[in-house]
Formats: C-alpha cells, sequence, structure tokens
C-alpha cells in the first residue's frame, strides 16, 4: 500500500515537473514542423486548383483511362446516338450526376492520397518519435538520469511520469498537423477529420508508447526507432499481404477503412482491412501501447547506469 | 622598454548586438608570460577570438609583434573545449595539426614524436585520444599547440579539470618553454594561483573593461611596505610605543603578531629597537607578500565602486 | 620549485624547416576524414554492394558483346543451362536491361550507384562533419593557419571522392572497357558519351555535398540527417506523384522533386532519351528547370553552411 501511494506521489511530482519542460532533439522539431509545412503546401494547392475529386484523378496502375475520360466517352456517346433524343437524354443524365458526384468526390481522394499514405505512414510515426524517443533518451544520453535516480521517487513512477508528461504533446501534435492539414484541405479534409481522429489518436499513443520504450530501455534508441518507422511502418505498412499486419498503422487503417466503408466509400480493395473489427483493432493498438509501457517500467528498472566520461 | 609588445590593442570594442564584450580595452603585453584575468564572462574569450583574427572588432585594433595582420602560424593556440578528433591517435593528431600549420608530413610527424617526448609522454601516444585522461588531453593539446614552433602560444585554461602534480607540471611545462625557449605565452584563466606562479605580466579584465595590464610585482607589489614581526610574550606596551606605525596587533597567546608599516631600512632598524628596548624578543620580522588574490579583488571591488 | 622536473624533459627543439603554403592543410583533412570513414563498417557494406553492381554491368556489358560476335542466325551456348537465341538475347540486353554501351547504360549505372551514395552519406556523413560541431573540435580548425577556408574545402574534397569512388570512377571503368571490347571507334563515336559522365558525376557531387554541408552543419547528428534526408529523397518524390500523376497537376511542381531534378540533368548531361518515373505521366522535365532546381537548392545550402561554418567561434 505504501508502495502504491509513493509510486503515485512519485508520478505526480515528476509529471508537474516535466509536463511543461518537454525536450524535443536538437533541431528535430523543425523536421517535423518542416514537413507538416511542405505537405501542408501541397494540399493548399491542390484545393487552390480544386483538384480533391476524382475528375482527373487516376487511379494507379491504369493508364490513359480516367473518369473524366470516362464521363466524356459517356457524352460522346449521346452524341453518336444522336437521331434518338431519348437515349441521348438518358446517357447525358448519366454523365451529368456521374461529373456531379466526382466533384463531390473530395472526401475519398484526400484520404487516400493524404491521410492514409503520407500521413498515417510517414508523418505520424516521425512525429511521435520526435517527441517520444527524446523522453528518457535525452536525460540518458545527457547523464542526468543521475540526478533523478537520485531523488526518493521510484523508477517505475519516473518512466510512468515522464511517459504522461510527453504524451498530451505527442497528441496535441499530431492530431494538430491532422487537423491543420484537413483545414488545408477544405470540406472534404473537415470530413475526413471528423471520421479519423480516434484512429489517429490511438495510433500515436501506440507510436508513443513503443518509441518511448526505445527512448529509455535500448542503446541509440533513435537509429532503432527511425529504422522501425522506416522499415515497419512505411515499407511493411504499404506492402500487399498479411505482413503488415505486424505495423501499428495497419490497425488503425482497419479503423479508417470500417469508418468510410459505413459511408459507402471503400478505401482500398483487397487490403484485408475488413478482417478486424473496430473494437478489436482498438484493443490491438491499446494493447500493444500497455505491453510496451509495462515492460518499459521493467526494463527501466532493471537498467544499470554507465559513469560519466 | 625598447621591445616590440607582443600584443598590443588600441581601444579594442566588440559589440554583439545591444551587448558590449569588450569596452575600449587598451593594452600593450611584452615577451613572458602574460595572465589574462577575469570572472567568468568578462570577455577574455572573446579577446582571445580577436587575436586569433577569428572575429572583426566593432572599432579599435589589434597588431601581433607589431603587424596589424594575424600570421596564425606563428601562433599556437590551446582551445578550452575539448577539441580533439576521438578516433585519432595521439601521435596522429599532433602531427595532423602541424600538417594543418604547413609543416610537410614527414616533418610533422617527427616533431609530433619529438614534442610529445618533451611533454613526457610515452607509449600512450598510440592510443585513441578517445581513450585519454583529462590530463593526458590537456598535454595533447598543449603539443598541437606546439608541433609548429610558434612565437606566440595562447592557452585557454590549460590547468583546469587537473589534479594539483598534472597541475604543477603543466605550470612547469609554460615556464619552460618560456624562460628557456623564449616563447610568449598568453594564459587565460580564472585560476588566481596559476597566475601569480608563472605569469610576468597580468591584464585584468571584468565585464568586458581592461582594469589593469602591468607586471604582476606592480599589481600586487603595494603591500611591500608591510611587515609582521612576531614578538614573544603579550607586549601591550610595545604596540602603544609604536603608535602609528602599528596597523593591527593580535594576541596570539605566548606570542604576539604585530602588523607594521616601514617604508625604508632605517625606520626597520628603528622599529627593532624600540620593540628590543622594551624587552622583547622578536622570533619574526618578515615582509608580508603582496598576494594577487586581494589585488585582483581589490580591482573588481573598486570598478564596483565606481560603477555605483 | 619547477626546476627539478624540468631535468627529464628531453630538449625542445625550434624548428625553421620549409613550410607547405596554407591551402595544402586541405587535403591534409581530406585525407584524414577519409580514414575516418574507412573505419565505418557501413562504408564496406555500401562499397561492397556498390562493387557488385558495378561488377554486373561490366559482364553484363561483355556478355552483350560477345553475343553480337556470335553468328547471326544462331543460338548461343550459356554456361551450362543450354541455347538461347541470339536476337532474343541480344533484344533483352538492350532494351530490358539497357546493358548495350548506349547513353542509358551509364545513366542507369550512375542512378543506381548513387543510390548507394546517398546511403553512405546518410549513415556516415555525421560522422564526417558533424562530430567536429558536437566535439567542438571546430576551434582546433579555425586556430590553423588555413582556417576554416581549408576545413571546408577539405571536407568537400573528402565527401567528393567519396562521389566519384561510387559513380564517375566505375562509370569511366565501363567506358573503357566497352572501348576494348569494342573498337576505339567507340570512343570516337561517343566523345560525349565521356564527359557526359563526368559531368553527372560532378551534378550529383555539388547537390549531395552541399545539401549533406548544410544538413549536417543545421542537425549534427545522425538522426536529424536520416529523417531531413527521407524528407528529401522519399517524401518529397511521394508527394510529387501524388500531385502530377494522381492528381494531375502541372507538372512543373516536379522542380520540387530535388533528386528527381539531379536524375534529369545528368540524362541531359549523357543525352539518354528521358525516362519515366513508374506511374509517371507526364512529359520529363525541361532540364533548364532541373538547373534552377538544382541552383536554388546549392545557393541555400551554401548560405546555410557559410553561415553555421563561419560563424561558429569560441564558446565563452
Amino acid at each position: 500500500m505504501d508502495n502504491l501511494k509513493a509510486f503515485i506521489q512519485g508520478v505526480r511530482s515528476i509529471l508537474a515537473v516535466h509536463l511543461f519542460r518537454a525536450k524535443v532533439g536538437h533541431g528535430l522539431f523543425w523536421v517535423s514542423a518542416g514537413f507538416l509545412l511542405l505537405v501542408a503546401s501541397v494540399v493548399v494547392s491542390v484545393s487552390l486548383k480544386n483538384q480533391w475529386n476524382y475528375k482527373t484523378f487516376k487511379p494507379r496502375g491504369q493508364a490513359g483511362l480516367n473518369f473524366k475520360n470516362s464521363t466524356e466517352m459517356i457524352e460522346a456517346g449521346s452524341l453518336i446516338l444522336g437521331p434518338n433524343a431519348g437515349v441521348s437524354a438518358i446517357c447525358s443524365a448519366i454523365a451529368a450526376s456521374g461529373s456531379g458526384l466526382m466533384i463531390q468526390s473530395g472526401f475519398p481522394v484526400f484520404t487516400k492520397n493524404v491521410v492514409f499514405s503520407v500521413l498515417l505512414g510517414f508523418l505520424l510515426p516521425l512525429w511521435c518519435l520526435t517527441f517520444a524517443v527524446e523522453g528518457l533518451g535525452a536525460e540518458r544520453e545527457g547523464k542526468t538520469l543521475f540526478w533523478l535516480f537520485s531523488k526518493p521517487v521510484p523508477r517505475s513512477s519516473i518512466y510512468l511520469g515522464k511517459f504522461l508528461a510527453i504524451l498530451p504533446w505527442v497528441i496535441i501534435w499530431s492530431l494538430g498537423g491532422f487537423l491543420f492539414l484537413a483545414i488545408c484541405a477544405g470540406d472534404s479534409g473537415i470530413i475526413a477529420f471528423n471520421l479519423f481522429w480516434q484512429p489517429i489518436a490511438f495510433a500515436c499513443i501506440t507510436y508513443a508508447s513503443v518509441f518511448f520504450f526505445m527512448g529509455a530501455c535500448l542503446p541509440r534508441a533513435s537509429l532503432i526507432a527511425l529504422a522501425y518507422a522506416f522499415v515497419v511502418e512505411t515499407l511493411l505498412g504499404s506492402m500487399p499481404g498479411s505482413l503488415k499486419q505486424l505495423s501499428v498503422a495497419f490497425y488503425a487503417r482497419c479503423i479508417m477503412f470500417q469508418k468510410s466503408s459505413d459511408l459507402g466509400v471503400i478505401l482500398e480493395q483487397g487490403g484485408g482491412y475488413g478482417d478486424f473489427s473496430q473494437t478489436m483493432a482498438i484493443c490491438f493498438m491499446l494493447g500493444i501501447a500497455l505491453l510496451f509501457l509495462v515492460a518499459g517500467i521493467f526494463f527501466f528498472g532493471k537498467i544499470e547506469l554507465r559513469g560519466q566520461r | 622598454m625598447g621591445e616590440i609588445p607582443v600584443i598590443h590593442c588600441r581601444n579594442l570594442t566588440k559589440k554583439f548586438g545591444p551587448k558590449t564584450v569588450l569596452n575600449n580595452v587598451s593594452f600593450e603585453v611584452y615577451p613572458g608570460i602574460i595572465g589574462l584575468l577575469g570572472p567568468n564572462g568578462a570577455g577574455k574569450s572573446t579577446l582571445i577570438k580577436l587575436i586569433l583574427g577569428l572575429d572583426n572588432p566593432t572599432s579599435g585594433d589589434i597588431s601581433l609583434f607589431g603587424k596589424t595582420k594575424v600570421e596564425l602560424a606563428k601562433i599556437g593556440f590551446m582551445p578550452e573545449a575539448k577539441a580533439i578528433i576521438p578516433s585519432m591517435k595521439g601521435y596522429e593528431f599532433v602531427a595532423y595539426a602541424g600538417e594543418l600549420d604547413g609543416l610537410k608530413r614527414t616533418d610533422a610527424l617527427r616533431r609530433s614524436h619529438e614534442i610529445l617526448d618533451c611533454l613526457g609522454m610515452g607509449e600512450s601516444r598510440y592510443r585513441k585520444l578517445g581513450e585519454y585522461s583529462t590530463g593526458m588531453i590537456q598535454k595533447v593539446k598543449l603539443a598541437q599547440a606546439l608541433v609548429h614552433d610558434p612565437d606566440l602560444l595562447i592557452l585557454d585554461e590549460p590547468t583546469a579539470g587537473l589534479d594539483p602534480p598534472a597541475r604543477n607540471q603543466m605550470l612547469d611545462y609554460l615556464t619552460y618553454f618560456a624562460r628557456q625557449q623564449g616563447k610568449s605565452i598568453v594564459l587565460s584563466t580564472h585560476l588566481l594561483g596559476d597566475v601569480q606562479t608563472v605569469c610576468d605580466q597580468v591584464v585584468v579584465l571584468n565585464f568586458g573593461v581592461c582594469l589593469a595590464s602591468c607586471s604582476l610585482e606592480q599589481l600586487v607589489g603595494n603591500k611591500s611596505d608591510s611587515y609582521l614581526i612576531e614578538v614573544a610574550g603579550n607586549q601591550i606596551d610595545v604596540i602603544a610605543a609604536l603608535g602609528e606605525k602599528c596597523l593591527s596587533a593580535q594576541d596570539m597567546g605566548g606570542f604576539t603578531k604585530v602588523f607594521v608599516r616601514c617604508g625604508s631600512s632605517a625606520e626597520i632598524n628603528r622599529i627593532t629597537s624600540l620593540v628590543l628596548s622594551f624587552g622583547g624578543v622578536i622570533k619574526k620580522f618578515v615582509p608580508l607578500e603582496g598576494n594577487l588574490d586581494d589585488a585582483f579583488f581589490a580591482l573588481l571591488d573598486k570598478q564596483r565602486l565606481a560603477g555605483n | 620549485m619547477a626546476v627539478n622536473s624540468l631535468n627529464s624533459f628531453l630538449e625542445y627543439r625550434p624548428w625553421n624547416g620549409l613550410r607547405n603554403p596554407a591551402w595544402m592543410g586541405a587535403f591534409a583533412i581530406m585525407r584524414e576524414s577519409l580514414k575516418l570513414i574507412f573505419t565505418r563498417k557501413v562504408f564496406w557494406v555500401v562499397f561492397s554492394l556498390a562493387v557488385l553492381n558495378f561488377l554486373l554491368y561490366f559482364f553484363g556489358q561483355y556478355l552483350f558483346f560477345w553475343v553480337a560476335d556470335q553468328q547471326p542466325d544462331g543460338l548461343v551456348r550459356v554456361g551450362g543451362f543450354g541455347r538461347a537465341n541470339q536476337n532474343d538475347m541480344m533484344q533483352f540486353l538492350r532494351s530490358v536491361l539497357k546493358m548495350d554501351g548506349s547513353p542509358e547504360t551509364f545513366r542507369n549505372f550512375i542512378n543506381l550507384q548513387s543510390r548507394g551514395i546517398i546511403v553512405l552519406l546518410v549513415l556516415a556523413g555525421a560522422s564526417l562533419l558533424g562530430e567536429d560541431l558536437n566535439q567542438g573540435s571546430l576551434i582546433f580548425y579555425q586556430s590553423k593557419s588555413g582556417g576554416m577556408k581549408n576545413y571546408i574545402g577539405g571536407k568537400f574534397l573528402a565527401a567528393s571522392f567519396l562521389v566519384h569512388l561510387f559513380a564517375t570512377i566505375p562509370a569511366l571503368f565501363l567506358f573503357l572497357e566497352i572501348c576494348f571490347i569494342d573498337t576505339w571507334t567507340y570512343l570516337l563515336y561517343n566523345p560525349r558519351l565521356l564527359l557526359g559522365i563526368i559531368g553527372y558525376g560532378f551534378v550529383i557531387n555539388l547537390g549531395l555535398v552541399s545539401l549533406l554541408f548544410a544538413t549536417v552543419g543545421f542537425f549534427r547528428s545522425t538522426i536529424g540527417l536520416i529523417m531531413c534526408w527521407a524528407g528529401v529523397f522519399f517524401l518529397l518524390p511521394s508527394l510529387c506523384a501524388i500531385m502530377i500523376d494522381r492528381l494531375r497537376l502541372n507538372p512543373v511542381l516536379r522542380i520540387l522533386d530535388f533528386w528527381y531534378c539531379v536524375e534529369r540533368l545528368g540524362e541531359k548531361c549523357l543525352g539518354a532519351s528521358p525516362t519515366l518515373l513508374p506511374g509517371q505521366t507526364d512529359q520529363a522535365l525541361n532540364p533548364w528547370f532541373a538547373v534552377a532546381s538544382l541552383g536554388f537548392v546549392f545557393t541555400v545550402t551554401s548560405i546555410l553552411t557559410m553561415r553555421i561554418y563561419f560563424k561558429q567561434g569560441i564558446e565563452s
């Protein structure tokens, strides 16, 4: 009981000290911000051209044919069938409704191109990494852990307190970034944000937990974390087949896939994103987060500090 | 003095934005060991940067050996920062420094070994710098400053982090290179003891202002007319008889410490006979050593009072 | 007090020998930097991959000219694997692998090699430059007679040497190989190619090394370097692909893609026919835009480099 009390007290004091002193690696914050601005400017330029729709969108791997072409073909068909006024009217009606639909199709295009691929597969892991690895990693590298360890606070509460101190920043930065991109994309972006902020937030927590664990317990943590982000999240996560189930992004995509399916938009055919129900995916993500948190507390308690050079 | 000053600063001012780091600093120093003294943030490092020509003064100018153009090949600089390449071996690093200062590769290697021998570095020169202790790193840094045989050595905190034997050794090296090899050495430090041990001339900086630039004796020698007499027994009569001459007195139980001021040897004789005439036994009669600490703090105090 | 310990001194000797001019120091810096790189494992891994790629092209060329020498209509024995039709093989080597000594051969080869250079510089670049900034060794270089000019020069030479070691020199070897196994008329007919190889080498050199200087100077760590270069070599191309190939914005936007611009310029140097990236539908970028992009990157990175390396002083 006393142990628990000391633990909670420790977490509270660490949180109080470190919540507003979260450290970010030298220059890494600027890379994160730079990436956000870069993607945002691309999104803005697409929005300005009003291109968030299927009008000119070319699906992957199909040369030549796009939706604009096909509506034009239907219209052309109506001209050929000229004399028969009825057929022609039907054809142009189909064409008109088709192109109307296409202009309203910003949500799936934005989701597929920005949220599904760039944000979830590249930006989000890097953002979380920027904040989370340095949480205890900077103290380890800077040899200031000695100071923390000399305080009458259990190690487990140092770990948990530091984690809780960085978590809000990770979530604020990631969701804020997402919101920024969504606003840049206009209406379709706002729809996407309303629908997807939950899976993004869950993915954030999981990433934060994984990267925080790496920073606290592994040597050369930033390199390992970067390798993980690129190899597992970016590469494996976008591969066909079931290997991508290893990545955290997969479960976030599952939720997003099903949420948009409810709206009648199929984001990716045959990605296997329907295999996990939303609840299951959330459980998976939070489970991973918890697993790494517990493992981190365990290993962090066993860490031996090297002497100062 | 007819000599050319080693460093001659004229109205040197350096500003970083609105902050004045050096304010109208003028001094000239002559060959020998020159102590550059000042508390942290006094502007010592900035002054060194200007002497090395790594930065330009806002106004004023510096000449080294009478020339305004800095020839880095004639200067050896030992930085305060670690400034080593951890993956290099000791002798390689020194030779590398020599090469950067224009020595040919073979010459640089030979010189490197000579200097390291001279500094008493044995086989450890074949180890990587990353494995060196602070004392060895300081030696290698001194060696890399000496390898191209410069006329002027500028040493930034050469004794920082050294234990007392290593510190003494480092100071020995400095005296050796200055006295035997005729190098001029600028020793920037905030350790007053180092300066008092080895330096001939002192430049005192504080808040970017040059408070003093003179020989060490001039700075600390203000008290050379003070003497300490230890007289056996409690000698109240003597003290009373001395009157104004007595600065202060302390009863140490069994003997008395009397501090007196006397300007000439005649006066010394007079005081001695006075004490003897009261039947006192003089155990000790010594001049009070000038103390750099006192002189230094007196300078800082003076500046503070003037500021107020 | 000092005198006793001085007796053990070996005598210090003044030195009045000849001195090299100050700029020679740059070569010492280059030599030591390269030594540093050569002690890294990552160098040897990337280098062996690059050698494998070189050997592939070397023997690929050899095979092409050997097959071309066979009877015009016969079957060619391929080791113990049986026989293949000569025309089919020629066709395969020429249009699929493009190992026919054409400009495309050299373009593909150098493009592949430069991927290796990027990986090498990203992983070892921080130890080439960043450690001096972190260790505070910059002041060591500043206080030497050559100063920072030598430092920048020496490090530039070292990084350039790596670039040419991986790209230009093996490409020239391939060129020489073709001269030997074909005839020397190959050289007479393709002087442009020879110059193009060297030109492409220098374009890569300029682009990558200037980028390296600025990014290492700014981030000072491998992590920052990897993140930043991932942005340049991974995020930018995929953004361009989304904007141009899938959403049909103006193809000129591809000037954002720095590496595409470098490859486009190389293509122009060699006189190779433009290739389209997988999924790319627009026409290749006007090379002048590529020059502008490269020039912009070079200017910005140079300014950054100057600001970072020449403003560093003694930390007081």
